[in-house]
Parts: C-alpha cells; sequence; structure tokens
C-alpha cells in the first residue's frame, strides 16, 4: 500500500478490465447457449448472447475507463 | 517430474462427516486460519497502547491500510452509508490479503486460488448487493438495469446487456483473484522443481528466479486483495446510489 | 486442474471458509477495529484542534505584531516631533541672537558715523572760526591802512549817501 496512487490504479484498471471483457463474453454467450437449448432454437440466442456479451464488456470496459481520473491525456477531461 | 499442479492437491487431515457433507479440515483450511490469525493478533497487538497519541510502527502501518480502505469506501459508497459497510470491506481486504500471503510461504497453500472460495465470496457479495439494493430501492431497483439517459428504442437492447453485465460481475471477480493466484503459484512451483531437479551447477538460476517471482508474487497478492475489495465497494455503491 | 477435479474438497473449502471469515469479521469488528479507529479519530481531533489553536494564536501574534508596529510608528513620530521642535527652537534662537548682533553691529556703526560726523562738524566749525577771525584781522588791518587815502574816503562818503538815500526812499 506504500505503492504510488496512479500506480496502484493503473495496476487495478490492467488487471479489471481484461478479466470483466472477456468474462462479459463468456457469460453471454453461456446464457444464449442455454436459452437454446431451452428453446431448440440452435445457435441463435448463442450468437446474439455473443454479441451483447461483447457490448456489455466494451461498455464495462468504457465506463472504468470514463472513471479513471485522467492525469496524462487530456488535461482533466472526466 | 511430478505435474506442477500437484501442488493444489488437497488431503484431509481431520475427517469431518457432517449430516453427509464433507468438512473435513485439510492444509488449505488450516493455512487459511494461520493467516486470519495473523491479522487478527496483529490488530490487537496494534490497538492494545492505550492513551498515547503517537502510534508505533506497526500500529501506523495498519492505521494507513485502515485509512486508505476508509476512503476507497467513502469514495465508492458514499461517506455517510460507507460506516456501515466498512468493517466488513476491511475484512474481506484483509482475509484476502492474508489468504494470498500466506499462501508465499513455502509448503502451505493458497485458499485463495480454489475457483470455488472465491467463487463463494463472490456470490455472497453478489447476493448481498441484490438485498441491499431490494431492500433499500424495493421495485424501483430494476432501474439498475437500464442506465441512465438510453433512450426508449435501447431499452431491450440493453437490458441483456445490463444483465449479462451484472452477472459477469461476481464470475469476474472470483475467477480474475483464482487466475492470479494459481498461475502465480504454478510458476512458482514449476521453478522450485526444477530447482529441485537440476543440478547444484544449473539449479540456482531457478532458484533465484523463484525469488524474484516470490517478490512479484507478493505485490501481485496486494494488488489482487485491492482490486477484489475495490470492485466489492463499487458493486455496493452501485446499488446504493443506483446510478 | 485439481482445482476442478478435486470436487470432493469443496464442500469443506466453501463451508469452512465462509464460516471463518464470519467469525474474523465478527472479532475484527468487536475487538480489533474499535480502539484502532477510535485512535485514529482521536488523533485526527487532536491534529485538526492543533492546527485550529495554532491558527488562533498565529492570528493573535498578528495581531500583537500590528499593534506593536502602530505603536512603533507612533513613538517615532513623538521623537521625530520632539527633535523638529527641537530643531526649530535652536534655529530661532539662533535667528535672534544673529538679529541682535547685526542690529548692534548696525548701531554701533551708526554711533561710529555719528561721532565721525560730530568731530568732522566741529573740526569745520573750528576751522571757519579760525579762518573769520583771520579774515577779520586781516581786513581791520587793510581797511585801517586804506582809511587814510583821499579817494577811499571820497568812495566811503559817497556810499555813505547812498545808503541814506535809499533810507529815506524807504522812509517814503
Amino acid at each position: 500500500m506504500s505503492e504510488d496512487n496512479d500506480f496502484r490504479r493503473g495496476m487495478g484498471f490492467a488487471f479489471r478490465v481484461g478479466t470483466e471483457l472477456v468474462v462479459s463474453v463468456f457469460v453471454g454467450t453461456t446464457m444464449g447457449y442455454a436459452l437454446d437449448w431451452f428453446f431448440g432454437t440452435k445457435p441463435w440466442f448463442m450468437v446474439a448472447g455473443l454479441i451483447l456479451g461483447g457490448a456489455a464488456g466494451s461498455l464495462m470496459v468504457y465506463k472504468v475507463a470514463m472513471h479513471l481520473p485522467s492525469g496524462e491525456d487530456e488535461d482533466g477531461e472526466r | 517430474m511430478e505435474s506442477p499442479l500437484h501442488h493444489f492437491e488437497l488431503h484431509p487431515l481431520v475427517e469431518i462427516n457432517f449430516l453427509g457433507l464433507d468438512l473435513s479440515i485439510n492444509k488449505a483450511i488450516l493455512a487459511m486460519w494461520a493467516g486470519m490469525a495473523i491479522v487478527f493478533f496483529l490488530f490487537k497487538a496494534a490497538g492494545r497502547k492505550e492513551g498515547s497519541l503517537i502510534p508505533g510502527k506497526l500500529q501506523s502501518v495498519l492505521e494507513v491500510s485502515l485509512e486508505f480502505i476508509r476512503g476507497m469506501v467513502e469514495e465508492f459508497i458514499g461517506k455517510e452509508e460507507g460506516k456501515k459497510y466498512f468493517s466488513f470491506i476491511a475484512t474481506v481486504f484483509f482475509f484476502i490479503l492474508a489468504s494470498n500471503l500466506i499462501g508465499l510461504v513455502p509448503g502451505s497453500y493458497t485458499i485463495t486460488s480454489q475457483l470455488v472460495v472465491t467463487g463463494a465470496f463472490a456470490i455472497c457479495i453478489f447476493i448481498m448487493t441484490l438485498v441491499i439494493g431490494f431492500t433499500r430501492h424495493g421495485g424501483h431497483f430494476f432501474s439498475i438495469l437500464v442506465p441512465p439517459g438510453v433512450p426508449k428504442i435501447m431499452v431491450p437492447l440493453m437490458v441483456p446487456i445490463e444483465i449479462i453485465s451484472m452477472i459477469a460481475r461476481p464470475i469476474s471477480l472470483s475467477v480474475r483473484l483464482f487466475a492470479n493466484m494459481t498461475a502465480g503459484h504454478t510458476v512458482l512451483a514449476v521453478l522450485f522443481g526444477l530447482a529441485m531437479s537440476a543440478s547444484l551447477a544449473l539449479g540456482w538460476m531457478p532458484f533465484a528466479f523463484t525469488i524474484v517471482i516470490n517478490g512479484l508474487e507478493i505485490a501481485i497478492a496486494f494488488i489482487q486483495a485491492y482490486i477484489f475489495t475495490t470492485l466489492t465497494c463499487v458493486y455496493i455503491g452501485d446499488v446504493i446510489n443506483l446510478h | 486442474m485439481p482445482q476442478f477435479e478435486q470436487v470432493g474438497v469443496f464442500s469443506s473449502l466453501i463451508f469452512w471458509s465462509l464460516v471463518s471469515f464470519a467469525i474474523l469479521f465478527i472479532l475484527l469488528k468487536k475487538y480489533a477495529f474499535p480502539p484502532i479507529l477510535e485512535a485514529l479519530e482521536e488523533r485526527e481531533s487532536k491534529i485538526r484542534t492543533d492546527i485550529s489553536s495554532a491558527e488562533q494564536l498565529r492570528e493573535e501574534g498578528q495581531k500583537l505584531k500590528v499593534e506593536l508596529e502602530a505603536e512603533l510608528k507612533k513613538a517615532h513620530e513623538k521623537a521625530n516631533t520632539i527633535v523638529q521642535l527641537a530643531h526649530d527652537e535652536a534655529k530661532k534662537n539662533q535667528e535672534k541672537l544673529l538679529q541682535e548682533t547685526q542690529s548692534k553691529i548696525k548701531q554701533m556703526q551708526l554711533e561710529a558715523e555719528n561721532e565721525i560726523k560730530g568731530s568732522r562738524n566741529k573740526l569745520f566749525s573750528e576751522i571757519r572760526g579760525y579762518a573769520a577771525e583771520l579774515t577779520v584781522a586781516s581786513a581791520e588791518k587793510f581797511l585801517k591802512k586804506r582809511l587814510d587815502d583821499k579817494a577811499s574816503q571820497d568812495l566811503i562818503n559817497e556810499s555813505i549817501d547812498e545808503v541814506i538815500q535809499s533810507m529815506e526812499q524807504s522812509a517814503n
């Protein structure tokens, strides 16, 4: 905890965003797969789930990145 | 050479069977208890000094960490609301940190490298956030599925996306911690196995690497505990403040 | 991976970790955190009061300083006026002295001039007296000698006549 605040935030951001993106896609796809299995509409829900999962992951990354205090890149823009 | 994953296997030390459930105590649980005991006695020792306003070394370290957690809670949950959850968040942090660190002692075990454990914690936190959300906001809580400022046409698209990201939260929370701990320990085990099996002339090289990786692992133990705790704060804060 | 294959230990791991976490949570919340948080709070409040009292002291010091400065300024002014006064006095004295001296000198000059004038007049009058006496004496002698002549006797008669004539004229 004696690490620099920015460094810690950056590390947290990096570790967080990577898994969040993958897991979102994975969850979307799995949910689509489950719905397909339930309704018997083989690939369609899974495809939709894949896309939605990707969207969810990107949205999450976007939100987290917007929350990150940008010190270097653009002055004070949040 | 045995599998580098071999040391993740657990064998019961004390067999306990309760209502058909196997609740045997094994190495992982003992290591976890050791970590917990260290945490508890550190805090006990730090808090013992009465009357003096100048903190000792240990006390100031723990105070800085508590202050840091308090800042985190205040940032993500809120100043007044955060007080209720401070103890819980701090316990999460120190529990995970102690579990991560105790696993770096050779021969012990990291309980956070078990996906079922991290998953159980993540699901408990997830359920907790749902309970908090529903008790605070009632039916209005469902509006968390619709982000503010989204046009009406987009709502059918946003709801599944938000559901996916809600469900992804506990999974990513648990998988991240599990994966980082497992990976680090596997690398350490492989290097250590190499150091043991190679001749003395070459054996020092992987051994030196082991030390370097160990240092890295300590940093990762802190970072992962920090991330798990931060995200717990964020999730609780999200359901309390609803956008 | 044993973490996925060893299904048998899952129940005990989940159970014990959750139970242990709960126990740790209760223990820390009850016994460990409060004294440390209290100490933190206490220190924080102490620091806050210390800072505020220091601020107050500083302000007081500032006020005192301003007052002292004002007093010092006043004293300075007073000293200045005193010096000025003394200076004025001295100047006045000097001027007076100068004036007195000048007037004295003037008077002395005047006196000396008067004296000089007086002595000159006296000298002139003496000289005039001598000159008159001399003239009278010489004229007497001259006249005595001339009156013996005939022509002069005639001239005198004539002038006496003239005088009588003019007296007669004026008597008319």
